[in-house]
């Protein structure tokens, strides 16, 4: 048992330490900054909303354009000519609401470096 | 001086970014008890720490302030630990880690003491003996029964005999 006792005891006057501990602490910090968050803003509930009126009051495009849409390959001049504004609308919309996203506050997030 | 429970609620009121104190604290600590643990693999170590430390920002929000933080943290580790032996199987033996191993190894060396113990004879083992934690609270952080610790400590010291 003494033996059991010395190696115990030299064991817990032995001090474990990371090579790096300031690189360690800056790389942990960096891993938690970097991870995947999801987040919802007043702006997605907006366009949430601007999305599925538009869609709902002009559906028979929407239907129209998901039914012919094998004509992007067969015709891709001919969907174009008939599907232009509806497209550009979309895209239009889609490009605004990237760009105010980016400037609107949070209104939930799973992202604690947020908080400031 | 701040202390970990002032610490832990400008993490949660003011940003987790106060969260790098901590670790600054308890990096070492918790390294050493995984270095214990993991009977001196120093890469598995590190992952360990690093690990534990990522969940414990990630669910500081369940954390008892009535609690001590490092054993807070030491649980988590554990935790993890347990996780990667159960999941990726990435144990390996003392034979295996002895090119890993930078810290001296004499013949009367703790690691190789130890060497017979299964994971969890490892863990209840090093808290008991070389962190000096009661039973109850091996048993708190281990949720499990202070019954079986007792009897996994019985078993343990009867292998090192």
């Amino acid at each position: 048992m003494n033996r059991f006792n010395k190696i115990i005891n030299t064991e817990k006057k032995r001090l474990y330490k990371l090579q790096n501990p300031n690189l360690f602490t800056k790389y942990v910090m960096i891993l938690a900054n970097n991870s995947k968050s999801i987040s919802i803003k007043p702006i997605d509930i907006t366009f949430f909303c601007i999305f599925t009126i538009v869609g709902a009051y002009y559906h028979e495009i929407v239907f129209s354009l998901l039914q012919n849409f094998y004509l992007i390959i067969l015709n891709p001049l001919k969907f174009i000519e008939v599907y232009l504004y509806p497209i550009l609308v979309s895209f239009g919309l889609i490009s605004l609401y990237g760009s105010l996203r980016e400037y609107d506050f949070t209104f939930f997030s799973t992202d604690k470096f947020n908080k400031k | 001086m701040q202390s970990d429970k002032e610490i832990v609620d400008l993490c949660l009121n003011d940003g987790i970014h106060h969260f790098e104190k901590i670790i600054k604290s308890y990096n070492n600590y918790v390294f050493g008890v995984m270095m214990r643990i993991t009977a001196g693999n120093i890469h598995f170590s590190e992952d360990l720490t690093q690990m534990a430390f990522l969940r414990a920002m990630k669910y500081l929000n369940s954390y008892d302030s009535s609690r001590e933080l490092k054993t807070w943290l030491v649980q988590i580790a554990i935790n993890c630990f347990k996780n990667e032996i159960k999941t990726i199987n990435k144990y390996i033996d003392l034979e295996d880690i002895s090119e890993q191993q930078v810290y001296e190894n004499k013949d009367d060396d703790f690691f190789n003491m130890i060497k017979p113990l299964s994971s969890t004879e490892r863990i209840i083992f090093t808290l008991k003996y070389v962190y000096d934690y009661k039973n109850e609270d091996i048993a708190k952080s281990l949720a499990m029964n202070i019954n079986t610790i007792k009897s996994i400590i019985k078993r343990a010291l009867v292998k090192l005999k």
